[in-house]
């Protein structure tokens, strides 16, 4: 995927970008607001991790201008300010997610993880196959109408499929999509979680099936 | 063009000055009235005595005219011009004419003011005579005798100087009272205003002279009436002084839970060069970056918490959808970098769940709690739920952690106060949320429920609190 750090702390931009190389992104990183604004135009990015406060235009400008061609791009805000003013600000404004300074690394891997994924497939707000219903925004998941009790990360197992019906997915893609490279679980933990899934899934005209040796897919059955 | 002139005219600063000005305008207006109106009134009252003379002689003289084998003639008698010669500065004259219009004595010029012929009732009327103005009546007579009859006329004209002279008397007298009486009541409301206005003097006199750090009540002699004014002083600066005071303790805090993870990260930074195999290099690194988190959730928290605590005391309150705001933190305030994974529930008894409330603070406080119970407690399960009472509102948050000893509930909402193991929370999380539950009306709650989850009570009131927290 391509993403666009717009960010002109050298030291903080630095950081970002070689942690989203290391998911295995392509990254472009900008120092100001104009130039990224350039860039938005011509190039078509998957991800903008964008820093609130820039030289130029700062990046709430940036993120109007964004929405106002009607690029829906997924926007995730970096701020230092107050928190909650530029948080609502921002979210008002279209940003999808945001993480406020200082923030962990390994959270930022994990919520670029998940704004890919959530954008995968289009920006339904609910995702329907057979007697399931997926809500992308409470992320809650109802089967006839009875709410399911699914974990974080059946949650997301379940959108990966859901988002791209006709995909058969590897577990490594699995793997990469809700874990990231460099993480801990194998495999194996996908398999894990593609079972228990299967089981609270039970009953609902949806079920995972196994394509050997390629990888997993849903049905509707 | 009013404000133009408005503004030009410039009020006096004081409240005394202004009231004065307000005194002034309305003795003044008061009294220019009272003047007008006496003036009126005495010169109607000059009037009507000088026409009753006038009449009066008009009338003697016109009783006088008698006729008699055809021939008209009149003799005045002296009474009738004796009342009109008292006014010595005055000039009068007079006319009498028999019903063919012949004047029968006195001056030719003097015409009858009226041709309404009544019997002897006068007409009163002014005439200019060589520039003067003189008051003149006349009286018609009906003359019989056997041979002739007719209306004769009296004419009788005086100057009136006297009348003038009369109403100057009246309102040298009149005019004296009046500005006297007004004068008088001006000065006393005057001085009533001062009286009134000394007890301020004095709390401004008791607050510029007493010294800056100086926190205690101020003590003035006040009527009931500024009373509430003084008691209010004294009531901020008593809640200002306890405000210093806990800022003052809280600082001393945070500048021992700021500076212990710095010196750490000193330290460790130190000894960092000092490492001579990567091994031990990665495992100062791993300590040095537990440290920073922990400044950094330190640094959130405490910014938080000044954020918290401004909005308490200016943001009014606002209608708050709990529900939204519900699922806004869970899905903010649970990291996606969690290693554990998580069922997370989250019930409620209505679609829509209004409060008043600072949403910005109610998101901060409960996003605390979310986080603690995820990041510290949460095994399995994280469940929210948000249940309403008939004048509160209950947003339960339980998890299938550790949970919190039952003897730390007391104290577990005062600042730095939970014990936590190095590289956990800042200890100012459940501060901030009871500061917000507070300030909702509401409080700060711990249980384990029957499952043996433990669980944080957020409760809110239903309507506005009467009194926000102090």
């Amino acid at each position: 995927m391509r993403i666009l750090v717009v960010e002109d702390t050298a030291d903080v931009g630095e950081g970002v970008v070689e942690c989203l190389e290391a998911l295995g992104h392509a990254v472009d990183w900008a120092r100001d607001g104009e130039t990224a604004d350039e860039w938005l135009r011509d190039t078509g990015y998957q991800l903008v991790v964008l820093d609130l406060m820039l030289p130029g235009f700062d990046g709430l400008t940036l993120l109007r201008r964004l929405r106002e061609r009607r690029c829906e791009t997924p926007v995730l805000i970096l701020t230092a300010r107050s928190a909650i003013d530029d948080r609502i600000g921002s979210l008002d404004m279209g940003a999808d997610d945001y993480l406020v300074k200082p923030f962990d690394f390994r959270e930022l891997q994990a919520r670029v993880r998940s704004l890919l994924r959530r954008h995968s497939g289009g920006r339904a707000a609910e995702l329907k196959c057979g007697k399931l219903v997926f809500d992308r925004s409470a992320r809650t998941v109802r089967i006839d109408d009875v709410p399911a009790k699914l974990t974080r990360r059946e949650l997301s197992l379940l959108e990966v499929f859901l988002a791209r019906p006709t995909m058969v997915f590897s577990k490594a893609q699995l793997l990469d999509q809700l874990f990231g490279f460099s993480a801990e679980p194998t495999e194996n933990s996908i398999e894990v979680l593609i079972t228990r899934l299967r089981r609270k899934l039970a009953g609902s005209g949806v079920e995972i099936t196994a394509q050997r040796g390629i990888g997993y897919h849903i049905v509707e059955t | 063009m009013t404000v133009a002139l408005a503004s030009r005219l410039e009020l006096p600063p004081s409240i005394f000055g202004r009231l004065r000005l307000l005194l002034a305008t309305v003795f003044l207006i008061g009294a220019l009235g009272a003047l007008a109106a006496a003036w009126t009134l005495s010169k109607r009252a000059a009037t009507d005595a000088y026409d009753q003379l006038l009449i009066s002689s008009a009338t003697q003289i016109s009783e006088a005219i008698t006729a008699e084998n055809g021939q008209y003639s009149v003799l005045p008698p002296d009474s009738a011009f004796e009342t009109l010669a008292q006014s010595k500065d005055d000039r009068f004259f007079f006319a009498v004419r028999a019903p063919d219009g012949s004047l029968l004595t006195g001056e030719p010029g003097l015409l009858p003011g009226s041709r309404h012929q009544v019997d002897g009732l006068p007409s009163l009327d002014y005439i200019d005579d060589d520039g003067e103005t003189m008051r003149t009546v006349t009286i018609h007579r009906f003359i019989a005798s056997l041979d002739t009859k007719g209306w004769s006329s009296v004419v009788v004209a005086q100057s009136l100087g006297a009348r003038y002279q009369l109403v100057a008397r009246l309102m040298l007298r009149i005019g004296a009272i009046i500005i006297f009486v007004a004068a008088l009541g001006f000065l006393a409301s005057l001085e009533a205003v001062k009286r009134a206005l000394r007890p301020f003097d004095r709390i401004g006199h008791a607050l510029s002279s007493r010294r800056t750090q100086d926190m205690g009540p101020i003590e003035v002699e006040s009527p009931t009436e500024t009373r509430a004014l003084v008691d209010t002083i004294n009531h901020t600066f008593h809640r200002l002084n306890e405000r210093l005071n806990k800022l003052q303790n809280f600082a001393g805090v945070a500048a021992h839970q700021i500076r212990t993870p710095l010196a750490a990260l000193g330290a460790q930074t130190e000894l960092l060069l000092t490492d001579q195999t990567a091994q031990s290099r990665r495992k100062r690194v791993e300590r040095i970056r537990a440290h920073l988190g922990k400044i950094s959730r330190l640094t959130h928290q405490l910014l938080g918490q000044a954020m918290v605590s401004y909005r308490i005391d200016r943001i009014p309150h606002q209608e708050v959808d709990l529900v939204e705001l519900v699922r806004h933190v869970l899905r903010d305030a649970v990291p996606e970098s969690l290693s554990r994974d998580l069922v997370v529930e989250f019930d409620y008894a209505a679609p829509r769940i209004p409060v008043p409330g600072d949403d910005i603070n109610l998101r901060e406080a409960l996003a605390n709690l979310v986080n603690n119970a995820v990041t510290h407690g949460a095994v399995t399960m994280l469940r929210v739920r948000i249940d309403e009472g008939s004048d509160q509102i209950c947003i339960a948050i339980a998890d299938d952690g550790p949970g919190i000893a039952s003897q730390l509930w007391d104290t577990a909402t005062q600042p730095f106060q939970l014990p936590r193991t190095e590289g956990e929370g800042a200890g100012l999380g459940l501060s901030i949320a009871a500061d917000v539950a507070k300030a909702h009306g509401g409080m700060l709650a711990f249980a384990w429920t029957a499952e043996k989850l433990f669980e944080i009570s957020f409760i809110v009131a239903r309507s506005a609190p009467l009194e926000k927290a102090a």
